[in-house]
């Protein structure tokens, strides 16, 4: 071709080689390998040879304000992540992993070229990480991976259900490997942490869970997540591994929150009276937990401990409902009905609501009901409730106190015309 | 007789209807043509089969089943509700009963049908469910039919991905949601054993070139899992189904073209407007004729469908009969894509149970949902293809009864073409589906997308593009820093979802957006490629969209956005442009009666100095504006064709013009004197002198492009010259005139053969043209950037697209040329239709008179 195709497209319109590419390093110098910027060992595989990097940390290593424990106990947080076939295993069985990729957006053109594993061995707490040199001996990489993972019963990530796992999975098939994710039981902490932690926190992000909860530092070699696939390419480019530095080290880090996070959810789940100083947004949100778990009184006990520490109004009215609303559950009804006049005294039309049926249903005394029936109409103007809401309890508040007045002339008493000191 | 029989005694009798209808043709019944159902078909379905009331099936549906059974690619370009469906159904639910790993992917162009499909499947599924319960082995009896599209739910996709045995997708589904994710269906792929591409002959053009890169793709991934699929596809009548199968599925495909289906007495009439007005050539509106002709259809109890082209007319009619027709009609509906899906099944429901007896339509009824068949169907205007009329005109016939079909002629040239020759309507379609897979921007943008589906090996192949070809695209991705070679292998290395950026219906990813203020939001009602909208969307342009009007009230070209507000007036805007265009490279010549036709590679730019504003129906200029906007290149492949000097002396022979002095007002030998004077009784451009005669006195601009005697003869207008120079004068305005209405009749003529709409192509005419050798030329040439078929097919069938231009312009009953045929503007805004005839004669290899 007299034209070249680069030129024919330019001409069409295409922008190709646009200016704000990083300028590009010349081909392969000899540069600076991997080998002497992160220290490592090849691993053999049939498929080739992969580069690992590992590192030990000791039992009891202190990550932020969190020790970290090869022993813990994890049932609660097991029956939480519908894995109860870990419940009762050592930590030992899991392992914790996350990855560091050629892009965000995930399918099939996406590349892990770093994937870090951390896991409790005899020495402590065993990190590797598994390094994509040449995205041509991948299959070595892969092949490597599922070698590493083959002892372990369960996997732990970050957002793995999402990312993770279906991008290695991926990554598996496009070699001609069966992906072994389906034989590991899988707890993603991302999840958990938006249970605990979506109110009292503004992110949810690993790097916001580290600052906040794990009250962990990074060091300055950190580099943020966004700029890191762009690295890689570098990388590959230019064989100057030593920006890849800061990757590793970001990847390190992930991996050790994620067991620290994992120790202290595990605690908080397990034992949250142990956890010095407990918030008492956490506490109700444990609380919210045992309750989809049915364990009703330790959710009863942790919700009045996050009481009498004090809490915002919104959050207080609503956990006095829960309280009300297990015992309703269990029909102890000498429990509920305090609560719900605790809650009514805050001006909660739904516990009026409960105390008018109870009066009305249970104990027949529809005086009494009618009052409250009364005392919810009041208080519905401020209930924050939305227009079709209100709308609603309306027509039902005043279809209750029309019937509970028939009711009372039928038994010959007269409606109050004015409100009852409350009790 | 049936009702509709009675009506159309009474229109052949009627003379104010009678009058207008141009043709009437009958087609008469034809029996089905049955075999008995093939050997390899499985019992289940021959039980099924046999349930519903079919004991044979007709000749085209077996022929399906027997290519399919014997491994062959095949399509399926038989008629309208032909029974498309069943042909292709039944050899693949055949093939997954036998299998009970096999599995099929079904691509339909529009959503509706997608779920219309389903539902048919779904009732298969329900059958063998009844017919095979109790046996033991059922795992290859559940088909699990599964329609995954941007609407599926996001809990329901997992499930589909393992389960599905037959998928129901469309084209941008399979590009951006299931080929860059692969990976999650291995199964499905490792098991594919066909591929059903529905209503093939929409894949035409830059949207046809997209979805032949999409089926590389496909195919491609298919083949990593280890699978080479069969083709079925289906297409209505066009002059090519063989041929656009071939190259959007790169494999030798199989035609089956002969119509076995049964068909009742059909009637289709063509309808032309009388003409209200004689110098301008104005018709009756087609719409007001349709709405009269429906009332007429409706209040004889005949069910009904008129298509109209736009929402707007959809709405428009449908408020006009409703009018009209009272309650005496039962209810009507309209139906076009904005609907909800809800009403939509109701609609169609109401048609095929013959509870609704009229619906106003958009060609959203067009393709294959099934409706029964309603008695009659009208046409507002010629729908824009051949394939489109068959299809809307093909709704109405139910099984063996009579049904009719009009189509009610517009304005526009191809309408009053169409009436003029009416057996493209009926005899072979002449409308070619065209595609180029290679054009350059849009092949580099799903190598792109291929690139990040699986790496590629140095000296592979894609689809037919030989490993060099792919080699070069891959370096520009290279240089791009979007791939990275390592080892033999290309991988994608850009944080980036290339598949995101890709439009399948458009070239560039560079749009302008048209915005409109409605209800305090800005909502988007169109959009425009960035090289066409200075001239369509520039600050004060009459923009029409939808059948509505809209004034442009500003253009930001850097943030591709134009603000629009809705208008009614009585005028358009036309952009004056300069289009320059230079020859890039020239691939063919070749010497044909009156010059000469060249194919090949140019780059028009286009500067807009300005725009008029013009009445409506009469042309009148209201205004002028300048504009200042930065010229836009076009890199395309054009068509062009100039005239030889010979042509050009025999025009100038001929006596044209009707210079009768007394035509040009009463003061005009006033005038001459004055101007003769002024110019000292010299000719002003060869200086001869006045000998015995009086020299001429020429009008600069033509006396009939102004509205009046005394613009025309305003002094700077006149200028004096001898016998000989003004003979030499008038033919060059003679020639502009001529290749201004050449230029219109051909653009407006082209897209009847090439499938495309007028807007598809762009047309300049220039006296002098390079392009041309120095002699005057029209150039015709693809608006996609590379190009995408279009001017490559008009330089192969020019001697029949001159041909019938001629017909044309020659059968126009208008006196001085009009929208119909040779355009009403002009060079100067004067017709050019005697002109444009004797370029045309000559053209086509006729004497001059």
């Amino acid at each position: 071709m007299a034209e070249s195709l680069s030129d024919k497209l330019k001409s069409l319109g295409v922008q190709i080689g646009a200016k704000q590419l990083p300028e590009r390093k010349p081909a392969r110098p000899k540069g600076f390998p991997i080998q002497e910027v992160v220290p490592g060992r090849l691993v053999e595989t049939r498929y080739g040879t992969t580069y690992a990097c590992e590192a030990s940390y000791p039992q009891g290593y202190r990550h932020g304000v969190v020790t970290m424990q090869a022993k813990c106990s994890m049932h609660t947080l097991c029956q939480w992540g519908q894995v109860p076939a870990l419940a009762e295993r050592d930590l030992s069985n899991l392992v914790f992993l996350d990855t560091e990729t050629t892009g965000l957006a995930g399918g099939t053109g996406t590349l892990a070229f770093l994937i870090g594993l951390g896991y409790w061995n005899a020495d402590g707490f065993h990190l590797v990480q598994l390094f994509l040199e040449e995205p041509s001996s991948e299959a070595a990489m892969i092949a490597a991976l599922t070698e590493t993972l083959s002892p372990f019963a369960g996997v732990v990530t970050f957002n793995g259900k999402t990312f993770d796992i279906p991008l290695l999975n991926s990554r598996h098939v496009i070699n001609g490997f069966t992906p072994p994710f389906s034989a590991l039981e899988h707890i993603d902490l991302l999840q958990l942490a938006r249970r605990l932690w979506r109110n009292r926190l503004p992110s949810r992000a690993l790097s916001s869970l580290e600052g906040e909860i794990l009250g962990f530092q990074r060091t300055g070699e950190d580099i943020p997540g966004w700029m890191i696939p762009d690295l890689y390419y570098q990388y590959l480019t230019s064989r100057d591994a030593r920006p890849l530095a800061g990757v590793f080290y970001h990847n390190a880090m992930d991996i050790l929150s994620l067991a620290a996070l994992f120790n202290h959810c595990a605690q908080m789940l397990e034992q949250p009276r142990t956890i010095p100083d407990p918030e008492s947004l956490d506490l109700i949100a444990i609380a919210r937990l045992y309750e989809d778990l049915g364990s009703w009184d330790q959710a009863v006990e942790l919700y009045e401990l996050a009481l009498s520490q004090g809490l915002p109004r919104d959050f207080l009215v609503q956990s006095l409902m829960r309280i009300a609303t297990i015992h309703k559950k269990h029909m102890q009804w000498d429990l509920a009905v305090p609560i719900w006049k605790k809650a009514a005294e805050y001006g909660l039309v739904e516990a009026c609501l409960e105390l008018a049926k109870h009066c009305e249903h249970r104990r027949r005394d529809y005086r009494e009901a009618l009052r409250w029936t009364q005392r919810a109409e009041e208080c519905l103007p401020g209930s924050g409730l939305g227009i079709w809401g209100q709308r609603e309890m309306v027509k039902d508040l005043a279809r209750r106190r029309n019937r509970l007045v028939c009711k009372l002339e039928r038994c010959g008493a007269e409606p109050d015309s004015e409100l009852d000191v409350l009790e | 007789m049936t009702s509709l029989d009675h009506l159309l005694e009474v229109w052949q009798k009627d003379g104010s209807v009678r009058k207008n209808i141009a043709h009437w043709f009958t087609d008469s019944a034809r029996p089905a043509d049955l075999v008995p159902f093939p050997d390899g078909l499985h019992e289940a379905l021959g039980t099924i089969l046999r349930e519903q009331g079919i004991v044979r099936l007709y000749r085209h549906q077996w022929q399906a089943f027997e290519l399919a059974v014997d491994g062959k690619n095949l399509v399926l370009a038989t008629g309208t509700a032909s029974g498309k469906t069943l042909g292709y159904n039944l050899p693949i639910l055949n093939c997954l009963l036998g299998d009970p790993l096999a599995t099929a992917l079904y691509i339909f162009p529009t959503k509706a049908l997608t779920h219309d499909q389903l539902t048919g499947l779904q009732r298969w599924q329900a059958s063998l469910d009844r017919i095979l319960s109790g046996r033991v082995d059922r795992g290859s009896l559940d088909i699990r039919p599964a329609v995954y599209d941007g609407d599926t739910p996001t809990n329901a996709r997992s499930t589909i991905r393992r389960n599905a045995r037959i998928l129901l997708t469309n084209p941008d589904m399979l590009h951006t949601g299931i080929l860059p994710h692969h990976t999650s269906w291995a199964q499905f792929f490792h098991n594919l054993r066909y591929v059903v591409i529905d209503e093939m002959h929409i894949y035409r053009g830059v949207f046809g070139s997209h979805v032949a890169n999409v089926i590389r793709r496909l195919k491609r991934v298919a083949q990593f899992y280890g699978s080479y699929p069969q083709f079925v596809l289906t297409s209505a009548t066009i002059a090519n189904p063989g041929e656009l199968a071939q190259r959007l599925t790169e494999e030798p495909v199989e035609v089956i073209g002969e119509d076995g289906s049964p068909r009742g007495l059909r009637h289709f009439l063509i309808y032309n407007p009388p003409v209200v007005q004689p110098q301008t050539g104005v018709r009756r509106s087609s719409l007001a004729e349709s709405v009269r002709l429906s009332t007429d259809l409706l209040e004889y109890g005949v069910q009904t469908l008129i298509f109209a082209r736009s929402r707007r007319t959809t709405e428009l009619a449908l408020k006009y009969l409703r009018e009209k027709t009272g309650n005496s009609a039962g209810p009507l509906h309209g139906y076009r894509s904005g609907y909800l899906p809800g009403e939509r099944r109701k609609i169609e429901q109401g048609l095929r149970t013959g509870t609704v007896r009229g619906v106003v339509a958009t060609n959203a009824l067009e393709l294959g949902i099934d409706i029964g068949g309603v008695d009659a169907t009208v046409l507002i205007g010629y729908p824009g293809t051949i394939a489109a009329t068959r299809q809307q005109a093909g709704r109405a016939g139910r099984k063996q009864q009579s049904a009719a079909s009009i189509m009610v002629a517009s304005a526009n040239p191809l309408d009053q073409f169409l009436v003029q020759h009416p057996r493209y309507l009926l005899e072979r379609s002449p409308e070619k589906g065209l595609i180029n897979p290679d054009n350059p921007l849009i092949l580099l943008s799903h190598l792109r997308c291929a690139a990040f589906e699986l790496p590629f090996r140095v000296n592979e192949k894609f689809g037919s593009l030989p490993p060099e070809l792919v080699a070069a695209y891959l370096e520009v991705l290279e240089e791009n820093q979007e791939i990275y070679q390592s080892g033999d292998r290309y991988f994608w290395m850009a944080d980036k979802y290339p598949a995101e950026q890709v439009s399948l219906r458009s070239t560039s990813a560079e749009t302008v957006l048209l915005q409109v203020a409605q209800d305090g939001r800005e909502t988007t009602i169109g959009q425009v490629d960035m090289p066409s909208a200075p001239w369509m969307v520039h600050k004060n342009a009459i923009y029409m969209h939808e059948g509505r009007t809209y004034r442009v009230d500003e253009l930001d070209l850097e943030n591709h956005f134009a603000r629009l507000t809705p208008v009614e007036v009585d005028y358009y805007t036309e952009a004056l442009k300069e289009t320059d265009i230079q020859k890039i490279e020239l691939q063919r010549e070749e010497t044909v009666p009156a010059g000469k036709k060249y194919l090949g590679e140019i780059m028009v730019t286009t500067r807009l100095t300005g725009f008029r504003r013009l009445r409506w129906y009469t042309q009148e200029v209201l205004g002028m504006e300048d504009l200042s906007l930065p010229p836009s290149h076009l890199r395309t492949v054009g068509y062009w064709l100039s005239i030889s000097p010979e042509a050009i002396e025999q025009l100038e022979k001929l006596d044209l013009w009707n210079s009768d002095e007394n035509d040009y007002g009463p003061d005009w030998n006033v005038i001459r004197t004055v101007v003769r004077q002024r110019d000292r009784f010299t000719c002003q451009m060869c200086g001869a002198v006045e000998k015995d005669r009086a020299h001429h006195v020429h009008h600069k601009i033509p006396f009939r492009a102004f509205s009046s005697p005394e613009l025309a003869n305003q002094i700077d207008n006149l200028i004096t010259l001898c016998p000989s120079c003004h003979r030499q004068a008038e033919n060059v305005v003679r020639v502009r005139s001529g290749l201004s209405g050449l230029k219109y009749v051909m653009n407006q003529l082209a897209p009847l053969f090439v499938m495309c709409d007028v807007s598809d192509l762009g047309a300049a005419a220039e006296p002098q043209s390079p392009l041309g050798e120095g002699q005057p030329t029209v150039v015709i040439y693809d608006q996609v950037p590379a190009g995408i078929g279009l001017s490559e097919s008009l330089y192969n069938i020019h001697e029949e697209l001159v041909e019938q231009a001629y017909q044309l312009v020659s059968n126009c009953e208008c006196l001085d040329g009009c929208p119909s045929c040779v355009g009403a503007g002009g060079e100067y805004g004067a017709g050019s239709k005697p002109e444009t005839l004797a370029l045309l004669a000559l053209m086509s290899g006729r004497k001059l008179e």
